[in-house]
């Protein structure tokens, strides 16, 4: 009997391709749809999680590039605190897509969002609203605020016109936005700065549709001043920290990835310049067992992060193993260098900067 | 108080032996402070001071070990053996009190920074980089530096009082000619300033919880906010030909005079370090 599934590679059956393997012996799980090398100017952007993306391909020497670089002599460890090397440019996190469209129309457009959008004050101190994380003390005026924002839309001007592929990990659904003009902001107003006043902020849960739209206007903005461009999107597989939905928060977790991994593979499915990594699947699914979680259920441990892009480096030819004489992340940490061994312990930290974790200090108990 | 007869004699052995036994390590730059105390030994008159110095490559030889400081480098430890008290090593359970001086805590890490950063709004490159993030990395850098290094072991043994004394703000001519040059151009009074402010606002960052500090006293500076020039160790002449922002003219280094003032303006803080000792104050 004849029947559409005979045919099938092995990799299109659960039982050869998943049963009794893992994120290491998975095989054949990606497939580019275009060549990722080391001479392409790659930029990255997103969720926290994006933040490991740029990390592993800069150890591999791929050309990721940086239009806000860190400043010379800053270490690295005071770099990532005020959002410096993260990304291509001080981006600070884009959960939503809506946010990474913005920026994109802010920079290209020159556009800038007004004042009354962009700078939130916390105890004197003023902070730029679509990155509050990239200052964690703030700065002294809303003069400076806006300074600091158009120099940094100048970069991201930069990034969108000379990149040859644009890493974009697609982070969460919900958000917080201005109710007149629904700008949309990366964190809850109250969060980090800023006071939350529902006359002027609302919450909001994007879906299917709105997201796709977002990115195919994203991509068609970007591509007008860089034809040539190409997009790679991921999906975090941080859950959140909090809902505001009124959903317990593993089920808005679940829609919240549902709808961002549909809108991945619908956008990949409709555009030959737009592929899809599946670095969500290799964490969040049964293939891992939840081991590559740390035991709060939430946070990627750094091994995870190594098989994930393993098989990214694999798929585009690459030695699986790590560039650096196939030692983990985890264990470059331990190897660092130094005179004073026992005062660089606080360096030595790697972990994703993620501002979305701030929600837990309002969880009950907290 | 220790009176373990063992110790290292004193630069001063007309003191008393039972009197505190105090620590001195410094850089280069703690010259001025041995030759201010050879013609006169205040604020260290009545007790017994040991120094110990290199330059700062010597000392990031140096490492804690079996609490003890042991140079790494042969050469720093035959210097220690040749100078008074004639140790190889540091042993901290040896003295009282110990005074830093320098040691890696620098202004001019500052100045190259803003130089280099071009920071708020004046900036060189028009790049803007906040004072936040300027004084985060001085923090780190000072974490790393010999000074924090020494305080940290120090606080893994013993209690006793710590005094640390800047290394001095440079002199009227700055690092290197470029450098120089563009001082001249900007607004030298105001970035200088700002270099002094968040110098000293991370050095405290890092030090002060464990240790008194004593800042350069501006009594010293010129209007720029650079030392004044009579107070470099070449006098501020031009030497050999050099003009003040060519290389060779001692910008950073310090003469006697300087030396002098700083002990003075030390000398406070240094009796309470001894009235901490004793319970009671020297004079």
């Amino acid at each position: 009997m004849d029947s559409p599934y005979t045919e099938l590679e092995s990799r299109a059956f659960w039982r050869t391709a998943v049963a009794g393997k893992t994120p290491e012996t998975v095989v054949d799980l990606y497939r580019p749809k275009f060549p990722i090398s080391q001479d392409l100017k790659i930029a990255t952007a997103g969720s926290c999680f994006a933040q490991h993306i740029a990390r592993h391909l800069r150890r591999r020497d791929y050309n990721v590039i940086d239009f806000e670089p860190t400043p010379p002599h800053m270490p690295d460890s005071v770099a990532g605190k005020f959002g410096y090397g993260l990304f291509s440019a001080r981006f600070g996190n884009i959960y939503a897509v809506q946010q990474l469209l913005q920026v994109a129309e802010e920079a290209l457009n020159e556009n800038p969002l007004d004042e009354s959008l962009a700078v939130w004050e916390a105890r004197g101190r003023f902070f730029d609203a679509m990155r509050p994380s990239v200052e964690p003390e703030g700065l002294d005026s809303p003069a400076e605020v806006m300074a600091h924002r158009a120099q940094h839309l100048e970069a991201v001007r930069r990034v969108l016109r000379s990149s040859d592929i644009f890493v974009f990990t697609l982070g969460l659904t919900e958000g917080w936005r201005d109710v007149k003009t629904k700008t949309i902001w990366p964190t809850a107003p109250g969060t980090v700065a800023g006071s939350y006043d529902p006359e002027l902020h609302e919450f909001h849960n994007a879906g299917f549709v709105e997201i796709f739209e977002q990115f195919e206007a994203f991509r068609e903005l970007v591509k007008q001043t860089n034809p040539n461009i190409k997009f790679l999107l991921t999906v975090s597989p941080v859950p959140l920290t909090a809902t505001a939905s009124d959903d317990h928060v593993l089920v808005a977790t679940t829609y919240s990835k549902s709808v961002l991994r549909a809108v991945g593979g619908q956008l990949a499915a409709k555009y030959d310049d737009i592929d899809y990594f599946p670095s969500y699947e290799l964490i969040a699914s049964p293939l891992s067992r939840a081991e590559l979680y740390e035991p709060n259920l939430r946070t990627v441990k750094s091994d995870g992060v190594d098989k994930v892009m393993g098989q990214f480096f694999a798929a585009h030819g690459g030695d699986e193993t790590d560039h650096l004489s196939g030692t983990s992340e985890t264990e470059v940490k331990d190897q660092k260098p130094g005179a004073y061994p026992e005062l660089e312990a606080e360096e030595a930290e790697e972990e994703a900067l993620c501002d979305d974790i701030l929600l837990d200090k309002f969880s009950p108990g907290s | 108080m220790k009176k373990d007869e063992t110790k290292s004699r004193s630069t001063n052995p007309e003191v008393d032996p039972s009197s505190p036994h105090i620590c001195l390590l410094g850089n280069s730059h703690s010259i001025v402070y041995r030759e201010a105390l050879s013609e006169d030994p205040a604020p260290f008159d009545g007790v017994h001071l040991d120094i110990y110095s290199t330059n700062l490559k010597g000392w990031q030889t140096v490492s804690f070990r079996d609490n003890r400081f042991v140079a790494g480098d042969r050469r720093v430890a035959q210097r220690w053996r040749n100078q008074h008290p004639h140790k190889e090593a540091i042993t901290p359970e040896d003295y009282d009190a110990f005074v830093l001086s320098g040691l890696g805590i620098r202004y001019d890490y500052t100045l190259r920074v803003l130089l280099r950063l071009g920071v708020f709004p004046s900036a060189v490159d028009d790049r803007l980089i906040s004072r936040a993030a300027v004084k985060a990395m001085l923090v780190a850098i000072f974490k790393d530096s010999v000074a924090n290094f020494l305080v940290t072991s120090l606080r893994e043994v013993t209690d006793a009082p710590i005094a640390f004394i800047f290394t001095p703000v440079p002199g009227e001519t700055l690092l290197e000619k470029s450098q120089y040059e563009h001082f001249e151009r900007s607004e030298v009074a105001r970035r200088i300033a700002l270099a002094r402010e968040l110098t000293e606002e991370a050095a405290i960052e890092v030090l002060a919880d464990r240790v008194k500090v004593i800042l350069p006293d501006e009594a010293l500076l010129a209007e720029n906010g650079l030392t004044q020039r009579h107070l470099l160790r070449n006098g501020g002449k031009v030497q050999d030909g050099l003009k003040p922002h060519e290389p060779g003219y001692d910008h950073a280094h310090m003469n006697r005079q300087y030396g002098r003032h700083m002990l003075d303006r030390f000398a406070p803080v240094f009796d309470e370090m001894i009235a901490e000792l004793s319970g009671e104050g020297r004079g």
